[in-house]
């Protein structure tokens, strides 16, 4: 059986993955490398570990949401992320879905207190 | 070579070639600037024990490594319950294959009693039931996520869907099954298709005569019993045609039951073989209890799918 704390944890995640996407959408309005990005946003209270950033990123690219070019940074390779066309449109829609989103949820709040 | 090198390599190895490089050295660059950041906040240089927790923060190479691999499923997870109903269906269809293939099997070898037949059929059943798993889990995993649930339901129609059966009406698979066996075995025993003999010292009921005009309306009745038990096999709820049928069955039962009743001495009992050969009838009264029994299970049978037939 699942304990409290675990699925309170599942839960958590499930509702973040999600809410990610959307966040990472928005970051890169303006073009970010891996490191710069999980550092913008956790600096606005978001903590993202690599292990989900990464991956994500790259199914973000494979679905042709960002692309990215390998640039020579500071004496680094480093791998530059950019919101292409199709996902500054899912970026706009997902924001929109958001709103509603939220919006319905605080309507039902108001109806069942 | 330094830890970070020394462990973005271990992860290397835990990729696929097509992102190997690509994966390794994004992972290279975050692990620098991740030092640099630390390195800037204490205003030193980061020291081998320093770097050493850094890497255990990040995790053993192969769950890193994990991270960026697709995970693939054998079944996906929107075709399971297609997946799931093929595998009941292949199931009882193997189970009713299985059994017929021992009843003509028996036929040439008359000598192969029923409690020889029986493990060896559930042996095969559960044989080429897994040889089936397997060629269907395999067939899913190939066919992967190319099919999509929505492409094989499309021309699904909602004239198809069951009658509303209220819960609890719902008929055992396993009740089915156990059903149709007993029913294939006692037809082949009943027309000698698999001896009639129990054991090492061989049992033997004899027919009367009378039998042979019989028969064929016996038959008939088991033959339908079976394709009822096919029936509930496949769409297990209780209808109005399944319940007038199985009270169709019983009825006819009642009535060849009641003809044997009639008859004198129609069973007998025959143990051993060549001279030690023993021969008793059956006593009327055994006839008559057996059939009384059979008779109260009926009729109240009869009553609950009476019953059930007006709830629905």
């Amino acid at each position: 059986m699942t304990d409290e704390p675990e699925r309170l944890t599942k839960l958590t995640m499930e509702l973040r993955r999600g809410l990610l996407i959307m966040a990472v959408l928005e970051a890169l309005a303006q073009p970010h490398y891996g490191y710069s990005l999980r550092r913008f946003l956790q600096e606005r209270g978001l903590e993202v570990d690599e292990g989900t950033l990464y991956p994500l990123l790259r199914r973000l690219e494979s679905q042709d949401l960002l692309s990215s070019e390998w640039q020579l940074q500071e004496g680094r390779k480093r791998r530059v992320y950019r919101l292409s066309d199709t996902g500054d449109s899912a970026r706009v829609a997902m924001t929109e879905e958001w709103q509603n989103l939220n919006q319905a949820l605080k309507n039902i709040k108001e109806a069942t207190q | 070579m330094n830890w970070l090198e020394r462990y973005t390599f271990a992860v290397k190895s835990h990729l696929p070639p097509s992102v190997r490089n690509d994966v390794a050295d994004e992972l290279l660059s975050d692990l620098q600037d991740e030092c640099d950041y630390r390195e800037e906040s204490l205003g030193r240089p980061l020291t081998d024990d320093e770097v050493k927790t850094l890497l255990r923060e990040r995790g053993h190479p192969m769950l890193v490594a994990a991270d960026f691999q697709p995970r693939p499923t054998l079944v996906s997870e929107s075709l399971f319950p297609v997946y799931l109903q093929l595998l009941q269906w292949m199931v009882i269809a193997i189970a009713v294959l299985q059994v017929c293939f021992a009843g003509v099997e028996l036929i040439g070898q008359g000598d192969v009693r029923f409690w020889q037949a029986l493990p060896q059929t559930l042996w095969s059943i559960l044989h080429q039931s897994l040889y089936g798993f397997a060629w269907l889990t395999l067939i899913f995993y190939l066919l992967g996520e190319s099919v999509s649930r929505t492409d094989l339901f499309k021309r699904w129609k909602p004239d198809s869907l069951p009658n509303v059966v209220t819960q609890g009406e719902y008929i055992s698979r396993t009740g089915s099954a156990f059903e149709l066996v007993v029913t294939v075995y006692f037809t082949a025993w009943l027309n000698h298709v698999i001896p009639q003999s129990l054991g090492e010292q061989p049992i033997a009921l004899i027919f009367s005569e009378q039998w042979a005009t019989l028969l064929p309306w016996i038959n008939t009745v088991l033959i339908v019993g079976m394709l009822i038990s096919v029936t509930k096999l496949l769409s297990p709820y209780w209808t109005r045609r399944k319940i007038l049928t199985e009270l169709a069955l019983s009825v006819a039962t009642l009535i060849i039951m009641a003809t044997i009743y009639r008859w004198d001495s129609p069973l007998a009992i025959m143990i051993g073989s060549g001279d030690s050969v023993k021969q008793f009838d059956i006593p009327a009264n055994w006839i008559t209890w057996g059939i009384a029994g059979y008779l109260v299970v009926a009729v109240i049978d009869s009553i609950v799918k009476i019953k059930r037939y007006r709830a629905l």
